[in-house]
């Protein structure tokens, strides 16, 4: 709903920004050229609140120049009223003013916010792609769970397929995003956190960890690869013969401190890999069935099912 | 080694020029300094006048050089980060190792709020509050000189942290797990733990301090409606304080728990929950930026009045959103991290939160716009900093709604776009306040004016290199940029990082003209000298003594009949007025103890930081035994006899005779 608000306006005001950004145009602003509905909203979200913040700003730049011109010493000429310090008009129009954007904005943002909720699954004819994503340092490994592959640095995905993407880390705190495609999400470690992504657009989009982890961290960069579903199948084959297996133990390996420069494929991963990097945290008996993570709503705890599968969100 | 904990010679890095050379400055301008003061004779003076004193003048004068060398310290480190960037593009791997880049984002953060930000807010409050509220001192005079070593003790640890080990890598926000033992085993994080705790006690004794201080010793007739905006705003700030700050004192003492006792509060396992040490950080971290916003916008509304000529425009409304700010600083911690995961109810709680803030802030500034409506504005330095600040920190509050978006968040949080925004509300909404303040009550402090002209060339270079080096981090946001990348791949990014490094070289100029104006206007202190002590015809009662104010401030302590108090009398022809006796004062003694529990505060800091167990127990017990040594002694008052009172005045009066004033 908001989307079609949004996109109504945006149609007007999309014009008047590249005339606005002309020069360096939005191509060049990652995030403001989206590749999918969720940097769409985005966008347009931004756009429409820095229009909304122009009215407040603009008005103060003139008052702020111009009386503080007008009302100059030197000017004898201007009006002096020494003791005037309140007016009720005057008072109604500062206050009365922020609260009817506030209100505007609030709206726009309680409806944006629940629309953009990164747990909301994209709506699609297409079966999603699941993919379980976890930050090593300083590489992001991509898991495949239903087709057992896996691949480090390279984030392949077919277009106009809702992605179904679970994160976490194996040890500190990451921040993922690619940029074109929207919404950045924390990935810590013991626990999953979740995102649904989708581009229309085939290409390389940059990705990477916005949450400072050390040494490598400008390093941490990943290629996210939007293919058409043919190709996507080709790299699926790539990825199987030329992969090697992958389990807990030489996923702690490859977790080592490091960066690499190609990505690596891995092949036959160990079903509920996933779930063993999460359970790692939690593998002292009693703690794994009671440790609940408290996190804020989208419910992030630990649950100590036989399967290792650490983390299974309930919906809110 | 034991006897020395960790620390080895190791510790030292030899092998960093950069650092080796940096602490070489420090160094020998410590020891040129030492010197200086021993060639001049001047170190009785020094201690019976400086070191040991209570007086909050003198107090408010040392928080200030303290912010001054971090405001140094803190631009020399953005300095080099600002050329770390410029050419660590595309391959190119820049001059600077990734842990010291590191260090250097860490350490300016912190420097800039713990210890450029918040020593010169306190040294603001310290120079003008008691005066502007008619009282002779604060109500805790030894406790306000606690709180200043302390604060000292743990600025010389950031300090020795150049040269012995190193500083934390973990950002100022020092996030666990990355914070913690086992990703971070150095002793990097335990000085910033011990850093923050040692200065965040001072501070939350200062909070005590000033919030006592305004609610007790107010002048008769000094209602709360009465009372200065910057007393205001300064009461909202220390009661800020005194809340918020327990908050990181816990958060830090969690994560040493965690680092010394193998604890497991924020670690990954054993049950802790690296979620909850963002949260309780941004509980204090949230009302933190109030604390360091609001003095400056007190200072702000005492200097759109005053140069002004007019009384401040809905001084109700000023007061109200002072405390609505406040009070809604809670309220907004989560959109830290919006993107936590947290469900999409409770961001958008908070966001619409955050927006609320920008209610009662537009207010105010609304009503700086009409104060000077129908004025007359004098361009002086205060009044420049005021317009520069109101221009370019609604551009940062325009972001910062913008941020306060969780969907516009999701996509801009830990980009160089977030680095841009909250410069642009803490350079102008904290740092040109301050400077304000600066220009606004140096005469007050040192009996002279600050050069005009070497002003307006500081002004310009702060507020023209502001928008050159931060314009571009705004594209750089919207282009994907993180923030504290030590380089980078993408070719497109360096362009703007060169105009953001030559803004930086900008601020340089205005930084050292700031310098220059402090010498030139010494050098001609006599053309500049204040001889009645209100020299921007003040509103305030601050500006009804003698500059600087002799030591007990009031001989007479004034009564307060108006919100501009001063103008009032000024008005009414009882300002200046002697009255028919004087009579004797009570003043507090100076005392060593302060001096001697930051310098053991100190020490307890390094040996807990490099694991020196004995003399962590030594200095333990110091502090312990001096503030009972001190709590035993009865004697801390003085009397000022009538006589010596008369004196100080009457060379005053005829100082204002003189200048035809009375």
């Amino acid at each position: 709903m908001l989307r079609n608000n949004l996109g109504r306006f945006g149609g007007l005001i999309s014009l008047a920004l590249v005339l606005m950004l002309s020069g360096c145009g939005l191509d060049s602003l990652s995030t403001m050229s989206p590749v999918g509905p969720v940097g769409d909203v985005e966008r347009d979200l931004t756009i429409f609140t820095l229009l909304a913040m122009l009215f407040v700003l603009i008005p103060i730049l003139v008052l702020t120049l111009g009386i503080a011109w007008r009302y100059r010493a030197s000017n004898t000429n201007s009006t002096y009223t020494p003791k005037w310090g309140h007016s009720w008009i005057v008072e109604m129009f500062v206050w009365g003013g922020p609260i009817v954007i506030l209100v505007i904005l609030s709206v726009v943002a309680w409806i944006s916010t629940h629309d953009l909720d990164p747990y909301k699954a994209i709506k699609s004819d297409a079966k999603p792609v699941h993919i379980q994503a976890v930050a090593t340092q300083w590489k992001w490994i991509f898991i495949y769970p239903e087709q057992g592959v896996a691949s480090v640095n390279e984030f392949a995905f077919p277009v106009n397929v809702p992605l179904d993407i679970s994160l976490t880390s194996d040890n500190v705190m990451n921040s993922f995003m690619i940029q074109r495609m929207g919404t950045q999400i924390f990935a810590m470690s013991g626990m999953q956190t979740k995102l649904h992504l989708l581009s229309r657009e085939t290409g390389d989009l940059e990705g990477g960890n916005y949450q400072y982890t050390g040494h490598g961290f400008s390093k941490m960069r990943f290629t996210a690869k939007a293919m058409t579903e043919d190709n996507y199948k080709q790299w699926l084959q790539k990825v199987r013969s030329q992969g090697t297996p992958l389990d807990f133990s030489k996923f702690k390996q490859l977790a080592k401190p490091s960066e690499i420069k190609k990505p690596i494929y891995y092949s036959q991963v160990t079903s509920g890999l996933f779930g063993d990097i999460i359970d790692q945290f939690h593998n002292s008996g009693v703690a794994a069935s009671t440790h609940e993570m408290p996190g804020m709503g989208h419910d992030m705890k630990s649950d100590s099912s036989d399967s290792g599968h650490a983390t299974e969100t309930a919906a809110h | 080694m034991d006897i020395l904990g960790k620390l080895t010679l190791q510790s030292i890095p030899y092998d960093n020029p950069i650092l080796m050379f940096a602490g070489a400055i420090m160094i020998g301008t410590a020891i040129a300094v030492l010197a200086g003061v021993t060639y001049f004779g001047k170190w009785k003076y020094l201690y019976t006048e400086w070191l040991t004193t209570v007086d909050h003048k003198k107090i408010g004068v040392m928080y200030l050089i303290i912010a001054f060398i971090f405001l140094l310290r803190g631009f020399i480190d953005a300095l080099m980060m600002r050329a770390q960037q410029a050419f660590a593009s595309g391959g190119s791997e820049g001059y600077l190792p990734p842990h010291h880049f590191a260090e250097l984002f860490t350490g300016h953060g912190t420097m800039m709020i713990f210890f450029m930000g918040m020593p010169f807010l306190i040294g603001l409050m310290n120079i003008a509050v008691p005066t502007q509220i008619g009282a002779r001192d604060v109500a805790f005079p030894y406790l306000n000189a606690v709180s200043l070593w302390l604060t000292a003790s743990a600025g010389m640890l950031v300090m020795a942290s150049l040269i012995i080990g190193s500083f934390s890598d973990a950002g100022w926000t020092g996030y666990a797990p990355y914070s913690g033992i086992s990703a971070n085993p150095g002793v990097g994080v335990d000085y910033w733990i011990w850093a923050l705790q040692i200065s965040g006690i001072g501070t939350t004794i200062t909070g005590i301090n000033f919030f006592v201080t305004i609610m007790r010793e107010r002048a008769p007739g000094m209602k709360f409606m009465r009372m200065p905006l910057f007393t205001w705003t300064t009461l909202c700030t220390n009661i800020l304080m005194v809340l918020a700050f327990p908050a990181l004192t816990v958060v830090l003492a969690l994560l040493t728990f965690d680092r010394y006792l193998g604890m497991h509060f924020f670690t990954s396992d054993g049950g802790g929950n690296q979620m909850m040490f963002i949260n309780m950080f941004w509980v204090w971290g949230h009302p933190e930026v109030y604390i360091l916003i609001l003095p400056a916008f007190g200072v702000f509304s005492e200097v759109a009045a005053t140069f002004s000529n007019k009384r401040l425009f809905g001084y109700v409304s000023m007061v109200g959103a002072t405390m609505v700010i406040a009070l809604l600083s809670f309220t907004v911690w989560v959109h830290h991290f919006f993107t936590m995961a947290q469900d999409p109810l409770r961001n958008s709680i908070f966001a619409i939160a955050t927006m609320v803030i920008g209610v009662p802030t537009g207010v105010k500034i609304y009503d700086w716009i009409f104060t000077m409506y129908r004025g007359r504005v004098r361009f002086n330095l205060p009044m420049l900093w005021l317009i520069g600040f109101i221009i370019t920190f609604t551009i940062g509050g325009m972001t910062g709604v913008m941020l306060a978006i969780p969907g516009i968040d999701f996509k801009m949080h830990n980009s160089e776009f977030l680095v841009a925004h909250f410069h642009n509300v803490l350079i102008p909404g904290m740092l040109f306040g301050l400077f304000a303040g600066y220009h606004y009550w140096f005469p007050k402090a040192f009996g002279f004016r600050l050069d005009e002209k070497w002003g307006r060339r500081s002004f310009w270079g702060w507020l023209i290199g502001f928008y050159v080096a931060f314009m571009p981090l705004y594209v750089l946001g919207l282009m994907g940029m993180p923030r504290r990348m030590v380089s980078y791949a993408d070719p497109a990014w360096q362009p703007f990082l060169i105009v953001a490094a030559f803004g930086a070289l900008i601020v340089l100029f205005g930084v050292v003209s700031m310098a220059i104006q402090l010498i030139v206007s010494v050098r001609n202190r006599e053309q500049l000298r204040d001889i009645t002590g209100d020299p921007w015809n003040g509103r305030t009662l601050d500006w009804a003594t003698s500059s600087p104010p002799a030591h007990y401030n009031f001989a007479v302590i004034p009564t307060v009949e108006d919100i501009d108090a001063f103008t009032d009398m000024k008005e009414r022809g009882v300002a200046y007025r002697r009255p028919d006796k004087y009579e004797d004062i009570e003043m507090p003694r100076s005392t060593p103890a302060a001096l001697v529990i930051g310098a053991l505060s100190f020490f307890l800091g390094f040996a807990l930081i490099w694991h020196i167990w004995w003399l962590a127990a030594v200095t333990g017990v110091g502090i312990i035994v001096t503030v009972i040594v001190r709590g035993c002694n009865d004697n801390t008052w003085y009397t000022i006899p009538a006589e010596e009172v008369e004196r100080t005045e009457n060379e005053w009066f005829r100082q204002l005779e003189k200048a035809g004033v009375v």
